[in-house]
């Protein structure tokens, strides 16, 4: 008691230092980390390069961070996207009896929290989809897709009991063929132009999503304002599927694993 | 006056997280507050990314579809090393959570001080075997 006593009060000082602080750096208008009010050449080149009807080189994504992320450097996020799926795969491997584990919680919430949940769980899914499916041209994309269905997940094994759902509805084989789909629809959106470009010997590139100098490949479909890059949308899904299943495995097997810790 | 101390309570409070962080992470032994103060730190650290992102003069969101049309988005560059930052903490944090649980069942502990024990005990009773 005393020492939870003496945390609180620590975190009290600390939340009224961390005020106290601020309010006489603002009443000093003065920051205490300054902001940088130079010219950024590199947000104009992206800027200028990430959406420019009149550019046929342009990136044609008019959310700027899915033009970096799956553009311009593009390769870097397909490598950080293969460590993603390794990092699950071996979580997977290690705790795959976790997830067809015969003792597992039967412990759901009340009549009325798993009626409501019903609707909010079809609501949250729609909303998942929908950041994935404009996450080409507005903020959102497939990461925060994903960690909104993983949370949706997690949350429906809290309501309706983790017996009810892991090893019926979540089943590792499933979270395998997924992430194995992933992997090869990332491995063919990413390599496709290179693959028309080795069959019709014309030039292509890996992560080619539009026109470059010299290789007038490209995809591009009207959203009914603009003209948008469709291999940036592909590869939203495909992340989308990916980050849900990692952090779907994540948060199952730390809670089944703290489940087995105390029951088991 | 107002923005001015809005922005200093998230710049003083990212400092006294990051010291916060590091603290666990160097003195705690435990595995798990290890883990926790290491999503505290890379969680500060994106948002200092972002915080360098945003300027006065264009605070809007880096679209392009937005009315204001390009040039008055706040950065989406650092944006971008955000999502691969957290992408990348997230795939650490699988696997240190899985090495944890793993330890955990070995060795029925997560306290690496615990662990240091036995592991010198195992070597003493090694020695005296042989």
């Amino acid at each position: 008691m005393r020492s939870r006593r003496r945390e609180l009060g620590i975190a009290l000082l600390i939340v009224a230092g961390i005020t106290a602080l601020s309010a006489l750096l603002g009443l000093m208008g003065e920051l205490a980390i300054p902001l940088t009010a130079s010219k950024r050449l590199l947000k104009e080149l992206v800027e200028e390069l990430a959406y420019n009807p009149d550019n046929p080189y342009s990136a044609f994504a008019p959310a700027y961070v899915s033009a970096v992320v799956w553009d311009f450097r593009g390769l870097d996020t397909l490598y950080e996207t293969i460590v993603f799926i390794a990092a699950t795969i071996f979580a997977l491997n290690l705790y795959h009896e976790y997830l067809g584990e015969a003792e597992l919680s039967r412990h759901r919430l009340s009549v009325i929290l798993q009626s409501t949940a019903k609707i909010q769980i079809v609501m949250a899914t729609a909303v998942s989809a929908s950041l994935v499916a404009r996450g080409h041209i507005t903020p959102g994309g497939g990461f925060q897709g994903g960690a909104l269905l993983a949370a949706v997940v997690i949350a429906a094994t809290t309501i309706y009991s983790l017996k009810s759902l892991v090893g019926r509805f979540i089943k590792h084989e499933l979270i395998l063929c997924l992430l194995g789909l992933a992997t090869l629809l990332l491995l063919i959106a990413s390599s496709k132009w290179a693959i028309v470009g080795f069959f019709t010997r014309a030039p292509g590139y890996i992560l080619q999503n539009q026109a470059k100098p010299g290789s007038l490949h490209g995809f591009l479909f009207w959203d009914g304002e603009h003209w948008v890059s469709g291999s940036i949308l592909v590869y939203d899904l495909i992340e989308y599927i990916v980050i849900a299943c990692g952090l779907i495995v994540l948060l199952l097997v730390v809670i089944i694993g703290g489940y087995r810790e105390r029951v088991i | 006056m107002n923005t001015l101390i809005a922005l200093n309570i998230i710049a003083v409070s990212m400092i006294v997280n990051i010291a916060i962080a590091v603290y666990g992470i160097v003195k705690k032994p435990s595995m798990v507050k290890k883990i926790i103060s290491l999503g505290i730190l890379s969680d500060t650290v994106c948002l200092l990314a972002v915080y360098m992102g945003f300027t006065a003069t264009s605070p809007h969101p880096p679209l392009y579809a937005s009315g204001y049309g390009a040039g008055r988005g706040v950065d989406p560059v650092v944006q971008a090393f955000v999502l691969t930052a957290i992408v990348i903490a997230l795939a650490f944090t699988v696997f240190l959570a899985t090495i944890t649980l793993r330890m955990y069942e070995v060795a029925n502990s997560t306290d690496l001080h615990e662990l240091l024990k036995l592991e010198i005990a195992s070597e003493e009773i090694e020695q005296l075997e042989e």
